[in-house]
């Protein structure tokens, strides 16, 4: 363990200043938003779905920092308890997510054959199609079947990432089955599980948070959509996605603030695991990677033939 | 197509990149010279500096790098060219023919097209008519039907798109052509006929070629002198005869010594491996490996001799006498 | 080795086609599983109480629900064979006479989106690479991400807020002035426009695409900046680029006819990808803009939660998605002759 500290150490070192600071500005916004979502009903001053005492379509106050909704909602409050909102259906859908296509990537890939190519066909047709809809569909049956609320939406949510973790773990596998001590652990006798449970998983696993990270703002972002839509979560939470579509008719009439807020909430969340994603993926994936002093475009030669590669290269996400 | 003075003059030639660790100097003050119709080959292990060289004759060096010293092509300084200049020098007096063929060409288009391309970047005034036809003479004379030009890279052999890009190299007749590693990444029997073709434009056409290799038996084939290259310094020029059967500098014995017992290209026979560029050894470059080493090797940095027709940088073609007493340990107070 | 680009063109061709097959079947069970198997009753669902129990009954068997899974499934793959997608509960009109009412509204929209893509994500992203490093890169690149990371319906309501409601330059929703449609020969109005030299219509529809064309342009070229960036970023360093540089080209050339054309091929199959996002980015566009597409359908289907509906719509999207798909990879072949082979 104390290996890989060290090697993503070096990493770290020999990160260009530009990546580093894009992961810095990206875990920075986004822990603001985790502290948010851990400590809402302490740093939100009015209720989750609270319109008592509350003055309808006020602009922003001292009372209201963000205004006040048609419904008598304090759009700061809701913004605050959204986060939390979010972080959970997230994080549920993320954990469905892996617990559907990391095994499922894992048997593919080293197993091969009829099973693999099925499986490989069904993502492939699941990519092609807009994953928006896909999630739609999913929240639509759901809701006949179990109603609305978190675990739907991240049920719904998950449908969307169970290729994709499904893929970059079978690409994964596929690799380093291939690889020398894998090789040596089946021609000693190691069972088919053991291979996978002892050598291949615990190498495939370290692609997974980089996939996280990558998600993480497309899955924000899904929520929202399905919450503008009305296949969020059920009315009253806070959700940022469903609160805009509800300000759709205060926009027209120009009142700006209950549109505003919960949309710069969704877009500095996101903006975030982005960064934090992106720049994990630079870090750790070698394309992108300058080595050392390339700069420019020329100076392929240069960095190949003069010096040695400092990094050790790293299996990346497909 | 003789004259006087060589097409190819460096002297003193420093090339360094700015590197995480410090700087980086690949090419340490480096003299060379080639006459027209003449070959010479450039031979070291990579990481040498030899492609460094390379790419600071055509002026390529990437950005973060640096140059200075004398380096003249058909007479024109090159360090310190502006980019204007330099594009004009490019394809028209100096050419560059790269080590792999398979990705040196634009994918995307025909390969008459990428001739045409060139030629009209430098000759304005020929039409495109014109200039299909000297793609199409070019590649006939280096035995590539003329009706292939319609066709794409990908649609070529390796040795034949060697071929194209020495076409490329040749079309505008420039008076050098630096060929880096250019028979690396092919068959042996391909190697034979593009070292050949190489050959045969200093011969017929007068081009001075600048063979970059770390072959040795690719410049006994074809080449008139030879300098090698160790440590981002030149180590031994003279006659390939000469050279390759008497070598005087340690570093030439034991390469052409591994290519003779082995014929392979790893320098096997010499043991160690090449200093790293940011931290070079003190004195001769060469001493932690040298099986002749002595004393002053490892504090002062040998000058170069005439040896033969040649030179070499080495203590043991310096008379005893003339060589200074190393530098005595501190402590060794005396 | 070598054969003629057309001839190979067409093969590849066939072969694409007979690889689409099974990814559309693919589709259809998706879409038939999620939306039949799931536990409950789509009529009761769709239309509550709102019927008698006999009336519901009468709907169900008229829909075939009666009859055995397997038997459904077979109906249903038949019916989108013969282009029947159903008969909307609520409306009471086949899905596919909505769709040949609407479905050119999506494709205006679309297709004008995505010459806004690309106009700002090829143009940002090549000249983001082509300056990597200096500012011009980084605001780029930011702008990229805050694009990409800004809710599609959100950045809407925000333009809605400013250029429709507080300039009033533009409507804040619908297609067109009432009354104004020009003579319908492809059903988007504004090339129809063009085509009849209806120049009032023309600008009456330019004034209403403008908004949800832009909003949903933008939003999906900030992905196409990032990937134009990174790609034009890896062929700049490419051999070939290299080459090009040693033969004395102009640096100007070597970064638009080489790197830059290299770079875009890519692009192609990304446009491809980016595809599905940009259909998922209508349905919302066209909410936030009440543009009359079949995005706007799937969200009144979903808001009136008709269960046949919605399923006859995916059901097309799914056709659209493949034919489209089908259509790019001919497009890359046509761009790089590499594939062909």
């Amino acid at each position: 363990m104390s290996g890989r500290w060290q090697k993503l150490k070096a990493l770290w070192a020999s990160a260009h200043p530009t990546a580093r600071h894009i992961i810095v500005a990206g875990a920075v916004i986004t822990l603001v938003f985790v502290v948010l979502a851990l400590f809402a009903p302490l740093l939100a001053p009015y209720g989750e779905a609270q319109f008592q005492g509350i003055p309808q379509l006020q602009p922003p106050s001292a009372r209201h920092l963000f205004g006040t909704t048609n419904l008598r909602y304090d759009v700061f409050s809701r913004v605050i308890f959204g986060a939390r909102l979010a972080f959970e259906v997230v994080v549920l859908s993320t954990v469905v997510a892996m617990f559907i296509g990391v095994p499922l990537g894992l048997v593919a890939g080293y197993s091969g054959g009829r099973l693999d190519r099925a499986l490989v066909m069904v993502t492939d047709a699941m990519y092609a199609f807009p994953s928006l809809l896909l999630a739609i569909v999913a929240a639509f049956a759901l809701r006949r079947w179990v109603g609305q609320g978190v675990p739907a939406a991240a049920l719904s949510i998950s449908v969307i990432y169970v290729p994709q973790y499904f893929r970059v773990v079978r690409n994964h596998t596929l690799s380093v089955r291939e690889e020398t001590f894998v090789e040596a652990a089946r021609a000693l006798g190691a069972s088919r599980s053991t291979t996978i449970a002892r050598y291949i998983f615990p190498n495939v696993i370290q692609s997974v948070p980089v996939i996280f990270t990558l998600n993480a703002a497309d899955a924000i972002l899904t929520l929202a959509a399905l919450g503008f839509l009305g296949y969020g979560v059920h009315v009253p939470s806070a959700e940022w996605g469903y609160d805009i579509s509800k300000a759709i008719s205060d926009a027209a009439s120009g009142f700006w603030w209950t549109s505003l807020f919960p949309g710069l909430a969704i877009l500095g969340l996101t903006t975030g695991l982005t960064l934090l994603g992106e720049g994990i993926n630079d870090l750790v994936n070698p394309l992108l990677r300058r080595r050392g002093f390339r700069r420019g475009a020329a100076g392929r030669h240069a960095a190949t033939t003069v010096l040695p590669d400092v990094v050790p290269v790293e299996g990346g996400t497909e | 197509m003789t004259e006087p003075g060589h097409v190819l003059e460096a002297r003193g030639l420093r090339v360094w990149y700015a590197t995480p660790k410090g700087r980086l100097v690949a090419v340490d003050g480096v003299d060379l010279s080639v006459a027209a119709g003449e070959c010479l080959g450039l031979v070291g292990e990579s990481g040498s500096g030899k492609s460094s060289v390379a790419r600071a004759i055509l002026g390529l060096l990437p950005e973060g790098a640096g140059e200075e010293g004398e380096l003249r092509v058909a007479g024109a300084q090159v360090v310190g060219m502006p980019a204007s200049e330099l594009r004009e020098l490019r394809g028209e007096k100096v050419s560059l023919i790269f080590q792999e063929p398979m990705s040196r060409l634009d994918p995307l288009m025909r390969v008459e097209d990428q001739f045409v391309e060139m030629i009209v970047a430098h000759r304005h005034e020929v039409s495109r008519g014109e200039a299909r036809r000297m793609c199409h003479e070019t590649l006939a004379s280096l035995g590539i039907p003329p009706r292939r030009a319609r066709q794409w890279p990908h649609e070529f052999s390796g040795g034949m798109r060697q071929r194209i890009m020495i076409g490329l190299a040749i079309v505008l007749r420039p008076r050098l052509v630096v060929a880096d590693e250019p028979t690396t990444a092919l068959d042996t029997l391909v190697q034979a006929q593009i070292l050949e073709i190489l050959r045969s434009l200093a011969d017929d056409q007068g081009i001075a070629v600048l063979l970059i290799t770390h072959n040795i038996g690719a410049v006994a084939e074809i080449c008139d002198r030879v300098a090698v290259m160790y440590a981002a310094k030149v180590v031994e020029v003279g006659g390939v005869e000469q050279v390759l059967a008497t070598p005087a500098h340690p570093y030439t014995q034991g390469l052409v010594a591994s290519v003779i017992h082995l014929d392979t290209e790893a320098l096997s026979s010499i043991p160690g491996s090449p200093p790293d560029l940011a931290e070079p050894p003190p004195g001769c470059r060469f001493h932690p490996r040298c099986p002749h080493v002595m004393d002053v090797c490892r504090s002062v940095e040998p000058p170069t001799v005439a040896v033969g027709d040649g030179t070499a940088a080495c203590w043991l073609h310096v008379p005893e006498a003339s060589r200074p007493t190393p530098v005595p340990f501190v402590g060794e107070v005396p | 080795m070598a054969r003629g680009p057309g001839g190979s063109l067409a093969r590849y061709f066939v072969t694409r086609l007979a690889l689409v097959v099974p990814m559309l079947v693919i589709l259809l069970t998706t879409t038939f599983l999620l939306l039949r198997v799931a536990p409950g009753d789509p009529v009761t669902a769709t239309l509550g109480d709102r019927v008698s129990e006999a009336r519901a009954d009468a709907i169900r068997r008229s829909l075939g629900l009666n009859r055995p899974l397997w038997r459904q499934y077979v109906d249903y793959l038949d019916h989108v064979v013969h282009g029947d997608f159903g008969k909307a509960i609520t409306t009471n009109r086949p899905v596919s006479s909505t769709i040949a009412d609407r479905f050119p509204a999506t494709l205006e929209l679309t297709l004008a989106a995505l010459l806004v893509a690309i106009a700002v994500g090829v143009g940002i992203g090549a000249l983001s690479a082509r300056f990597r490093d200096t500012p011009m890169d980084v605001g780029g690149r930011i702008l990229g991400i805050l694009l990409y990371a800004a809710p599609i319906f959100w950045l809407g309501i925000m333009l809605q807020l400013l250029f429709a409601v507080k300039l009033g330059w533009f409507p804040t929703g619908g297609r067109i002035a009432p009354f104004s449609e020009p003579r319908s020969i492809t059903g988007l109005y504004t090339v129809d426009a063009l085509l009849t030299g209806n120049w009032p219509a023309l600008g009456s529809a330019l004034r209403y695409l403008a908004l949800p064309a832009f909003t949903l342009g933008v939003a999906i070229g900030g992905i196409f900046i990032r990937l134009v960036r990174v790609n034009m970023i890896q062929t700049l360093k490419a051999d070939y680029v290299e080459a090009a540089r040693a033969r004395g080209i102009p640096e100007r050339q070597v970064v638009l006819r080489h790197a830059f054309r290299n770079a875009l091929v890519p692009v192609v199959t990304i446009v491809g990808l980016q595809f599905a996002l940009l259909l998922s980015g209508a349905v919302l566009t066209e909410t936030t803009f009440t543009w009359p597409g079949i995005g706007l359908s799937l969200y009144q289907f979903l808001q009136d939660r008709d269960y046949i509906g919605v399923q006859g719509l995916v059901t097309f999207y799914a056709l659209f998605v493949v034919v489209v798909s089908l259509l790019i990879d001919v497009v890359s072949a046509w761009v790089d002759p590499r594939i062909r082979y």
